[in-house]
């Protein structure tokens, strides 16, 4: 039909082939596009540094070790790898790690370096596309008092840039009397997914500098569920857009509706259950949740990975909420009064400590509450003030917690200077059950 | 390596396959870019951009297999765009002889009949004629029936006539 026409749009192409191409030209300016891409994504990864996270602290309830149970095969397991042991004790609160460690996901490495009489080994990993726990040992020929990281950071050997999203590294190590060696893990989480290959870990210990190469196994693949269903706790909507189950963590991706007339803080009750009434919960050690407080979230879990159940259900009966309307604590640093927080007047004796702006928060029956978490800081003309640190004691048996935020020294006409909260004690219920599979 | 298993790991953020991945079908998009815009300054800059959106791009990418169509379309999408922003295209025969062709009449004419076209016929004509893809391939990337894409062919084809048959060998150049 168009014979001729397609004739000469063949003709055309031919006649471009046979135009001179200064290749080094092109090569040039692929270099310098892909150079300006790199630029972008260096400024857009510290832009995203900006994103709220939670961090869970670990509680060590003397009751966790009983209510494990261990299979004799997973006993065995245990001890025929060196070490293992006290892998297994640190990850005890996290069922999906356990099951990963029981199904022989956890990966071995045993590389250390040496510097001066410190020594650092990695002793081995859990990975997966989304992210890295390394398991490690510091050891000295000195008994050492207290130990912490200054800094870790993972790279990959080839240079590929890796978007790092979260790290959490911060246990502190303590000993009265002096230990030779002290164990701990690290959790680095990614934005973008990685590939299994070899990666650097460049740690930072007493001034001294660190780096241990690893090299990273075949990952196992996610399992995706879309969902798109909505939870609603008096009258508060979130959707449940996608569960992702990776080996590390399960992701729940949620959206706040708009229309919403409080605002939804942590949702520390969301788990998973199973069709035998198997619950996968938070994360009760590391980061817990991510992204935007108002409209898109993402809470992680326990993974059910490794236990596959037939049928899974995303179950929530409360969520920590806040009118919207009221959503922040304003504090008059000048004369240490709270001007306004949000109903039940939980916060109370705003004092200085060491550089911390601290508060008492009432958490009345919820004596195990453990929510910590101020957000953005803004001064009387709504510039942002920075803080880098936060604090909250954990008292087990009182219902008075203590909470902390750093903040640098301010001049009196700043005040009062406006928090946003990231948790407060005040719940909204329900009963919702979502089919997920 | 093979192109998917390439593509794959530029997804997961691999550098050296992304960059294996755009040497690869380099030469394909400087001709593009060459029979859209005539100038090779303006070819080369174009190579820059479509490396620079396809780095941004590259994790919104579905299926690998489609990697080359992905890539040449953000191309044709680049140069639609840079015609746009022209009031007029002005050949002269500086343009044409830096293009290092001498050309015949008709081949002026038809160039000058795809830039008559709309941008989806142009899209179309491009991906199928200069680049022989499959209509499949372009069905898939374009996420529509091929079907669709085949009456968008057509239509293409006959748009082409059209601007063909009104020049009538009547060339303002």
């Amino acid at each position: 039909m168009f014979e001729k026409e397609e004739e000469q749009l063949t003709n055309l192409k031919k006649e471009f082939d046979n135009v001179p191409i200064s290749l080094d030209s092109i090569d040039n300016a692929i270099l310098t596009g892909f150079q300006k891409a790199k630029a972008d994504e260096r400024k857009s990864i510290r832009k995203k540094k900006s994103i709220y996270s939670f961090l869970a602290a670990a509680l060590l309830l003397l009751g966790l070790f009983s209510t494990i149970r261990i299979s004799p095969a997973f006993a065995s397991y245990i001890s025929e790898i060196p070490g293992m042991e006290k892998i297994v004790k640190m990850i005890l609160d996290d069922k999906g790690r356990m099951a990963a460690v029981e199904n022989k996901y956890y990966q071995e490495q045993g590389i250390y370096d040496e510097v001066g009489d410190l020594k650092v080994t990695i002793d081995g990993t859990i990975s997966d596309e989304m992210g890295i726990v390394l398991f490690y040992t510091i050891e000295s020929k000195e008994k050492m008092n207290e130990m912490m990281f200054g800094d870790v950071k993972i790279r990959a050997k080839d240079g590929t840039v890796l978007d790092e999203a979260f790290i959490s590294y911060g246990e502190s190590h303590h000993s009265e009397k002096g230990e030779y060696a002290f164990s701990g893990e690290i959790e680095y989480f990614f934005e973008v997914p990685i590939a299994p290959k070899e990666y650097i870990v460049d740690l930072k210990l007493k001034n001294k500098e660190f780096t241990i190469p690893l090299t990273l196994k075949e990952f196992k693949e996610k399992k995706e569920y879309a969902v798109q269903q909505t939870m609603e706790l008096e009258g508060q909507k979130i959707i449940v857009e996608k569960v992702t189950i990776y080996p590390l963590r399960a992701a729940v991706k949620l959206k706040m509706d708009p229309n919403n007339k409080k605002q939804i803080l942590q949702l520390e009750d969301l788990r998973l259950v199973g069709e035998n009434n198997e619950v996968w919960g938070g994360i009760v050690n590391g980061i817990t949740a991510s992204g935007d407080k108002d409209s898109d979230r993402e809470i992680y879990l326990q993974s059910n990975y490794f236990n596959e159940p037939k049928e899974l259900y995303l179950v929530l009966n409360k969520a920590q909420a806040i009118d919207k309307e009221n959503a922040v604590v304003v504090v008059d640093t000048e004369k240490m009064k709270i001007l306004k927080q949000p109903a039940g007047n939980k916060l109370s004796n705003v004092r200085k400590e060491d550089g911390y702006l601290v508060f008492d928060l009432n958490v009345g029956k919820h004596s195990k509450y453990s929510g910590m978490g101020f957000g953005t800081i803004k001064d009387v003309q709504g510039k942002e003030i920075e803080s880098h640190a936060q604090s909250m004691s954990a008292d087990e048996e009182s219902n008075m917690k203590r909470v902390g935020i750093e903040l640098p020294i301010l001049k009196a006409e700043q005040n009062p200077i406006t928090i946003e909260l990231d948790f407060y004690p005040l719940w909204i219920k329900g009963n919702e059950k979502i089919r997920i599979k | 390596m093979g192109t998917e298993q390439l593509v794959k790991k530029a997804i997961k953020g691999n550098d050296d396959a992304f960059l294996q991945l755009i040497q690869t079908y380099k030469v394909d998009l400087y001709k593009t870019a060459l029979s859209f815009l005539r100038s090779e300054e303006e070819a080369l800059e174009a190579i820059q951009e479509v490396t620079y959106r396809a780095y941004k791009g590259i994790r919104k990418i579905k299926e690998a297999s489609y990697f080359k169509t992905w890539l040449i379309r953000i191309m044709i999408n680049y140069c639609n765009d840079q015609l746009k922003s022209r009031k007029r295209v002005i050949l002269n025969d500086e343009m044409l002889s830096s293009l290092g062709v001498s050309e015949n009449h008709t081949e002026m004419e038809l160039k000058d009949a795809m830039l008559g076209l709309d941008e989806k016929s142009r899209e179309i004509l491009t991906l199928k004629y200069f680049h022989d893809l499959k209509i499949k391939d372009i069905a898939d990337t374009m996420q529509c029936p091929e079907g669709t894409v085949k009456t968008w062919l057509n239509k293409a084809l006959k748009a082409l006539r059209e601007k063909l048959e009104e020049k009538g060998g009547n060339v303002n150049v």
